[in-house]
């Protein structure tokens, strides 16, 4: 009998922790549209949008517009890339640039895992740090 | 002591002393993806060799606020298959070991998916026995008492080394980590055991690509702490609970903390062994979850293992 409770009471231990981290309302929340995000570096504007909205893990595109007083302004060097602070590394797929118009590009990102991620966007000396979070 | 009630007494602590380590195989931030301390041979044998299949089923992960997140359309398992072996040189209270774990991993996120067979990091340990339990129960008040050194070799394969979008080939988190660990088991009485340990875990900076540079990556310090308990039914059978808590302070670039990117992990689980030919094959398998009260975990989900190992006396 007492071999038994022991069993039973380490099972259930077992089977309420799983149990206890399931699915939660939160992952039936409506999809969100996609938003921009916006940032300001010695007088160039940076703005960031993403393709599809909630971001996941996996290739994800983002169009990303530079502007210095409302006109679209041309960097000689452009560059992008995702950064996981939290656990030190970044993608490990190159992302894909593609220039699109004056100061426009289009980014293809792909997101190795869920988590809080950081857009380095590199445009001349100037640094964009766009904060966003790919969901699980 | 009655022989029968010692050698029970003995046999349930070689038991507690191979088992518990095994089922703490996984992730790495790791986790990770190492073996952790595998290869333990236990105290009344001179040698083993075993071999495991375990199984991780990511079912979400922790965020930097201790938040877990179910996994919605990201998909994460993997197969483990881990190579282990230890043996006593010298002295019956000297112990080296090894494991060597096999990595097969599934990663899905949106509309892509990848599967990866690589290795994952060496595990090496080596402890000395300086006291000893006489298995009595609490009328002695001398536990077993095992100082020990372990380190992980990152010879998987790091984020850096990845050549697969979703991750799915990265078994390390490539970093070496070298760790000093004490080791106190009580029996209680003949047939309980009580294991309380910590460990020291020391990690080696290690470097990652970012844009044409390398930068240096400095992991923090973890404290690890394990809480165990474990049944002999008979000789041929027992069953076991542990608690693994790890912390890992912040990662440092540097010389500057990264914030947020210090780890927390609970691990729990239930160990079984049976003894397919006593004294000599072993079968055993566990089953665990990592998913409560985590912080900036990669991933955390189920585990279950099964394994076979030869003793030799």
């Amino acid at each position: 009998m007492l071999k038994s409770s022991m069993i039973y009471g380490a099972l259930f231990i077992l089977v309420a922790g799983t149990f206890a981290c399931g699915d939660s309302e939160d992952s039936q929340d409506e999809q969100p549209e996609a938003e921009s995000l916006v940032e300001v570096v010695d007088g160039w504007t940076a703005e960031l949008t993403a393709r599809s909205a909630p971001l996941a893990a996996g290739a994800e595109t983002f169009v990303i517009e530079l502007h210095e007083a409302n006109e679209g302004v041309q960097p000689e060097t452009f560059e992008v890339e995702a950064w996981m602070p939290a656990h030190g590394h970044g993608t490990m797929k190159p992302t894909e640039i593609e220039a699109v118009d004056t100061g426009v590009y289009e980014a293809v990102v792909t997101f190795s895992m869920p988590g809080d991620w950081e857009l380095r966007v590199d445009a001349d000396d100037r640094r964009f740090v766009f904060d966003v979070e790919v969901s699980p | 002591m009655k022989r029968g009630t010692s050698t029970r007494a003995g046999l349930a602590l070689c038991t507690f002393l191979v088992l518990l380590p095994q089922t703490g195989s996984g992730q790495p931030c790791c986790s990770a993806s190492s073996a952790g301390e595998a290869g333990v041979v236990g105290r009344c044998h001179y040698a083993m060799l075993s071999t495991s299949l375990g199984i991780e089923h990511g079912l979400g992960f922790t965020d930097t606020e201790g938040e877990f997140q179910p996994y919605q359309s990201t998909r994460s398992s993997d197969a483990i298959l881990t190579i282990a072996g230890g043996f006593r040189p010298f002295d019956q209270r000297f112990r080296v070991g090894a494991a060597m774990p096999f990595r097969g991993q599934y990663r899905a996120g949106g509309e892509d998916s990848a599967t990866a067979l690589r290795p994952g990091d060496l595990a090496l340990s080596t402890g000395f026995l300086v006291l000893e339990d006489p298995m009595t129960g609490l009328d002695s008040a001398v536990p077993f008492v095992e100082p020990y050194v372990a380190s992980t070799l990152a010879t998987g394969v790091s984020p850096d080394q990845s050549s697969d979008p979703l991750g799915a080939d990265t078994t390390s988190q490539g970093a070496s980590t070298l760790s000093l660990g004490l080791k106190v088991i009580k029996f209680v009485t003949p047939s309980h055991a009580i294991r309380v340990s910590g460990e020291y875990r020391y990690a080696f900076s290690y470097s990652v690509h970012s844009r044409d540079d390398r930068i240096q990556l400095q992991p923090g310090p973890a404290l690890e702490g394990v809480l165990g308990w474990t049944y002999e039914g008979s000789i041929f059978w027992s069953v076991g609970l542990q608690a693994r808590l790890t912390f890992r302070d912040e990662l440092q670039h540097e010389d500057e903390p990264i914030p947020g990117s210090e780890m927390r992990r609970l691990y729990t689980g239930l160990t079984y062994r049976h003894a397919l030919r006593f004294p000599y094959w072993d079968l055993t398998a566990s089953g665990g979850q990592d998913m409560l009260l985590g912080k900036n975990t990669i991933r955390s989900g189920l585990t279950f293992m099964l394994g076979i190992q030869r003793n030799f006396l």
